[in-house]
């Protein structure tokens, strides 16, 4: 049924019994059970929030659990720090970098485990570079070991992690959304190295959004829902439509229907715009109640195409135009003045202001429109107004306006940030990944709520590495590749393997309706 | 060429420096003046080689300038009381140490920041140097306490020898040692370092522990030089320990250090104000032309890096000066 | 530790320090705002029993004089670090504005010591920021290299000796804002009271406020706010300057004499009033009521202990061990405990400090 080497009744290399983890007025983990068998690949899902990442910082001591039990190889396991998780053979990588930007990729590689000299107590250079050389190898990418890391790319980073990793020779490596920030073609050679892992006999947890990986390369899968274990089972046994069911504990339809009508003024054109060696020669447009998609592998130009529209990277050729003018921002301020909202990608680094209110962080874009004509000072009616309306429309789920944004989930993060992209009233969203790190059912209504903007006759502009997300929502997608457009794509053409096929070869597709 | 320079770009003003005070001044090439210079520059340079790791860890030690004050005081009546010198010198350095090691316990077990840890320190030290000696001095007379500073083995003065001596150990150890390069991973990213393992905690308080016995070693070359130890010594000496770090190109925030940067630096301001001397312009202008160069120095970097753009992904900060 | 699982779960994916449930005044949320305002209630109330002499009116008066200059300093500093940045250069901004007013008063009176003040104090504030938003000078090397500077230039103005004010013009009143009392109260403490009345308005009834509070929580996302870097760091500089100025007016008047090393050590000593406050030097986070307690109670503290007869050097240890105290309560908080739960932050003090014990 399986492909594992033992046979279940052995007990298994991890167990983990009826394990809780608990913080002050929170319990990450309810009495949940998880086995890791010798030589398997076991998926873990369920939606943020559903205790897997907790799970996964017990695992690399750095929770400790109030209650329940861990067992590795029949002996009890208790991680009192990150070194004694690596001791017994478990290498984490978690979602978040742990990476040293200043140090090169060998140092990274091998922090904490580093051969030096006996006397001279120097570290053996050659020795590590060469070893993280042929770690990259079977990765199937060129990273030299010498470089520092805060040169590298974002996936070439994650690949630094996952070399880590690997570098360390657990029994069980324990892989925390490893393709998130990888391209198409890096996360099938990740999957590769996963069966691998597995044929060395090693054992992989895999944790992921993205459940057409879990179907290609696990083994069994287990679903976490509320801190609570919800179901084991081997992935013959079930199927993409249950594993969602289970993790949102309801019916859940894929994507939202379309409901705006794209019109026939065009509220913004890109003709010809470079910046710098990030953009060349870029040109597209938006049209009033229409979704454009922007796609391509990582690193092609996507967020910077949304940035030099937003004025926050300046353009070095080409014209714009907004709303029939011609427009050229020197600073987001600008943008916004115009009209534009804009969402991040990358939501803690940009996005959020973690020592404000939710509040605060919603209507720190309209501030200027909240004040006493009078007197100039901002009025807390006001403010608390807008925020009522927007946790209303989105459905925020906050305890107050004064909860720190930090205390909500991914997705309550998200559509705060919405709000704050929303709250102008503008013309055009510029949304960067709407729904990453967002779970299934925040996701859906996000996807709502872009299609009742489009009713009204707002202009979307979405940039989306989430293919399904980017072809079941956009009226047309534009491609990127190195910073250039290669494909635009309306219609009939607009398919998953068209996307693919202009980002990562030669082959240009332009649809009739043409840029 | 160009390369040696971007790693140690104080070579240049040096250069200016030393040509300009040159042509100006009769006495400046002198070899007794040289020697004075490179003598006061490797007291600074000592300290400033602790302190550089320090920086490099990402955080600052500002209680110094009172441990040098304390040291000295310590050194100074130990000596007075009979105690050997050699002993008091131990004691001295003990001290320091052990006001490091406080400064390492609050930073990393009580989790106070270390700006606001070693700030509070700097005020307690220095409360306890003038309660020891009740304000007074504590004057010596002691030949092998003038050694430490005016010996001369091998010919070479001491303190350049123990400079040079300090400066390759800190070479090697930063650059090439595990505990060099952990000590620039906690600076980079500390919550990393914690998840690969590293003992942060012990490494943070090594460095105050090292701080603090360069700050002790500071009070003893003072001491040295002066026969006395009193309270009020090493006023302000913190913020001179950060400067030559800082203006050697040290990153402020951590994960990088520059150990020829910060000896060049301390060699610079000891030139700058040797020369201010022999052009017998006022003691004020020594502190403004220390606080331009230090602005100036960190001018030009962010000028720099406004010119070459980085890659894709340097953070949103340098981005902001990039862009 | 709580077995309450009852309660509603918001943030079931957040950071489990942050895990409390907010909305509600919680003490951790009391002790943030009003916790150093307790201690110093606390210190008041045992005074009858420890300093009896303290309570007497003229005491209290000279007390809430002195504190003046260092608070209204403190509170533009509170901005300062509110915005993620601290400037080092308050110490020399103080000693080159009161040199520059006595220069300004013995010219052309009163009118022109009060414009200097606030001038000077206003330009050395727009070097500092022009330095780090002109140059890109990271504002704690501009502001340590400021320091030397603005010191520098006091000492050369003072070459001739300090500037002081003449005896005979004690019934000037310029010399009156030092020395005068409204209804009692001092009016150096007056002026404090005003500024902080208005920086209290500023931080939380301003837009310039939220921004400033928005950059300092996060840069870059402050950026795709529409916050401009540039405005934010001129302003707040500014603003320091200006306080530094308008302190200077009540240093100046109490002091009558000054020179470049007037006021040596100065940065600290605010930079430590405004932490003690509860202000974090992370920058995102600002209490001004914090701040205000925090220079009282530094004060309050420093006239106790001369009162007693305590020596100098031991009310330095004392004030350096009370600085600790008061942080490491606020590190265990925020490094170990939800801001929600005081109870979590002591229990921290007697186990080992981990997220979670073990079971």
């Amino acid at each position: 049924m399986t492909a594992d080497n033992t046979s279940p009744e052995d007990p298994p290399l991890l167990h983990v019994d009826r394990l809780t983890v608990e913080f002050p007025g929170v319990r990450a983990l309810d009495g949940v059970h998880f086995d890791v068998r010798g030589g398997e690949v076991h998926a873990l899902v369920g939606e943020n929030g559903a205790g897997k990442s907790t799970l996964l910082k017990v695992l690399g001591g750095l929770h400790r659990p109030s209650a329940g039990e861990v067992r590795l190889g029949g002996q009890p396991y208790r991680p009192r720090r990150p070194a004694d998780a690596l001791h017994a053979g478990i290498a984490v990588i978690y979602q978040e970098f742990n990476l040293y930007p200043d140090l090169t990729v060998a140092e990274n590689v091998y922090s904490g485990r580093e051969p030096y000299g006996r006397f001279s107590r120097g570290i053996r250079y050659a020795e590590i570079n060469r070893r993280s050389a042929e770690l990259f190898g079977i990765l199937g990418v060129h990273i030299d070991p010498a470089a520092t890391v805060d040169s590298l790319t974002v996936s070439e980073q994650q690949l630094v992690e996952i070399a880590k990793a690997l570098s360390v020779d657990g029994r069980i490596i324990v892989m925390d959304e490893p393709t998130a920030a990888l391209s198409a073609d890096e996360a099938t050679r990740l999957l590769d190295v996963v069966r691998r892992l597995r044929s060395e006999g090693r054992s992989v947890v895999y944790v992921s959004h993205r459940l057409d990986e879990v179907f290609a390369v696990a083994d069994r899968v287990t679903v976490l829902r509320d801190g609570r274990h919800v179901r084991t089972a081997a992935l013959a046994d079930t199927d993409p439509d249950e594993l969602v069911r289970l993790m949102v504990g309801r019916d859940i339809a894929a994507a939202a229907p379309r409901a705006g009508v794209a019109g026939d003024e065009v509220v913004l054109d890109l003709a010809g715009v470079s910046a710098g060696r990030q953009l060349r020669d870029v040109s597209l447009t938006v049209r009033a109640g229409e979704i454009v998609g922007i796609g391509g592998v990582a690193g092609a130009g996507q967020p910077e195409v949304s940035q030099v529209i937003f004025g926050a990277l300046p353009i070095t050729a080409g014209t714009m135009t907004f709303d029939g003018a011609p427009y050229r921002p020197g600073s987001p301020a600008d943008a916004m003045a115009a009209g534009i909202g804009f969402l991040h990608e990358d939501r803690k680094a940009a996005g959020l202001l973690p020592d404000l209110s939710v509040r605060d962080n919603l209507t720190i874009s309209v501030l200027g429109r909240l004040r006493h004509a009078l007197t100039r000072l901002l009025s807390p009616a006001a403010q608390a107004g807008v925020f009522a309306d927007y946790r209303n429309r989105l459905a925020i789920r906050t305890t107050g306006p004064d909860q720190l944004i930090g205390q909500l989930s991914g997705g309550n993060q998200q559509k705060v940030l919405l709000g704050r992209a929303l709250a102008p009233g503008g013309r055009l969203l510029i949304l960067n990944e709407p729904t990453r790190g967002v779970d299934i059912g925040a996701k859906f209504e996000i996807h709502q709520l872009i299609n009742e903007l489009t009713a009204d006759g707002a202009a979307v502009l979405m940039i989306s590495s989430d293919l399904p997300e980017l072809l079941g929502i956009s009226d047309r997608v534009y491609v990127l590749a190195g910073g250039q457009v290669v494909g635009h794509l309306t219609g009939a053409d607009l398919t998953e393997e068209n996307v693919i096929m202009c980002a990562t070869t030669e082959r240009r597709i332009f649809s009739p309706a043409g840029v | 060429m160009s390369a040696a320079l971007r790693k140690a770009p104080l070579v240049v003003p040096l250069l200016l420096v030393v040509l300009f005070l040159a042509l100006r001044t009769d006495s400046f090439l002198s070899g007794g003046n040289i020697e004075n210079v490179l003598v006061n520059a490797a007291i600074v340079a000592v300290p400033g080689l602790a302190m550089t790791f320090c920086l490099a860890m990402g955080e600052f030690d500002l209680s110094v300038g009172s441990t040098v004050s304390l040291a000295a005081v310590v050194c100074c009546s130990a000596i007075i009381d009979g105690v050997p010198v050699l002993l008091a010198m131990l004691l001295a350095l003990l001290a320091g140490a052990l006001i490091g090691l406080v400064n390492g316990m609050v930073v990393t077990k009580l989790g106070v920041t270390p700006f606001i840890a070693t700030l509070a320190t700097l005020v307690i030290v220095r409360g306890l140097a003038l309660a020891y000696t009740d304000g007074h001095d504590q004057i010596v007379s002691s030949p092998a306490l003038k050694y430490l500073v005016g010996g001369r083995p091998l010919g070479v003065p001491m303190p350049i020898l123990l400079a040079v001596l300090a400066t390759a150990l800190a070479w090697w150890s930063i650059n090439r040692t595990r505990f060099g390069r952990w000590v620039c991973a906690v600076g980079s990213n500390r919550e990393a370092a914690r998840v690969s393992g590293l003992p942060v905690d012990r490494i943070r308080i090594a460095i105050y522990v090292l701080v603090g016995t360069a700050g002790g070693f500071w009070g003893l070359l003072i001491a040295s030089q002066l026969q006395k130890g009193n309270g009020q010594l090493g006023l302000g000496f913190e913020l001179d320990a950060i400067t030559v770090v800082v203006l050697g190109g040290t990153a402020l925030l951590g994960g990088r250090a520059s150990v020829l940067g910060t000896v060049l630096a301390a060699v610079l301001i000891e030139t700058i104000r040797n020369g201010l001397n022999l052009l017998n312009t006022p003691p004020a202008y020594q502190r403004i032309s220390v606080g331009l160069l230090l602005i100036a120095a960190l001018a030009l970097l962010g000028l720099r890096r406004r010119v070459t753009a980085g890659p894709a992904t340097v953070p949103a900060a340098v981005k902001e000066a990039v862009v | 530790m709580s077995t309450d699982t009852q309660t509603p779960k918001p943030a079931r994916s957040a950071p489990a320090s942050r895990a409390d449930r907010a909305g509600r005044p919680t003490l951790g949320k009391l002790w943030d705002t009003w916790g150093i305002t307790a201690i110093l209630a606390l210190l008041l109330a045992a005074t009858p029993l420890v300093a009896p002499d303290f309570l007497e009116f003229s005491n209290l008066q000279s007390v809430l004089r002195e504190s003046a200059y260092l608070g209204i300093v403190a509170a533009g500093m509170t901005f300062a670090i509110a915005s993620g940045a601290f400037d080092l250069s308050v110490g020399g901004q103080l000693a080159l504005v009161s040199v520059v007013t006595l220069i300004g008063y013995s010219a052309g009176g009163t009118a022109l010591a009060v414009a200097a003040a606030v001038a000077t104090g206003l330009a050395c504030g727009l070097v500092n920021a022009g330095l780090i938003t002109g140059l890109r000078v990271p504002p704690f090397v501009a502001t340590l290299g400021t320091l030397f500077v603005f010191r520098g230039v006091a000492y050369i103005l003072t070459q001739d000796g300090p500037k002081t004010l003449p005896y005979d013009q004690i019934g000037s009143p310029f010399v009156k804002i030092g020395g005068l009392n409204v209804a009692g109260i001092p009016l150096p403490f007056v002026i404090m009271l005003v500024v902080y009345g208005a920086a209290w308005l500023l931080l939380r009834r301003t837009a310039t406020g939220r921004r400033i509070l928005s950059y300092g929580s996060s840069p870059a996302a402050a950026r795709f706010c529409g916050i401009s870097e540039t405005r934010i760091r001129i302003f707040v500089f500014a603003l320091v300057g200006v306080s530094v100025g308008i302190a200077a007016l009540t240093y100046i008047t109490r002091v009558w004499t000054a020179d470049g090393s007037a006021q040596d050590g100065f940065e600290l000593k605010v930079i430590a009033a405004v932490v003690l406050g509860g202000t974090s030097l992370k920058g995102g986070k600002g209490t001004l009521i914090g701040t205000f307690s925090a220079v009282l109670l530094v004060s309050v503290l420093n006239d106790m202990l001369v009162s007693q007869g305590v020596p100098s050097a031991y009310q330095r240890i004392v004030l350096g061990c009370v600085l600790i105290v008061a942080l490491t309560i606020d590190g265990l908080r925020t490094r170990f405990a939800a801001p929600g739960s005081f109870r979590r932050a002591l229990s921290v003090l007697v186990q080992r400090p981990s997220p979670v014990d073990g079971a």
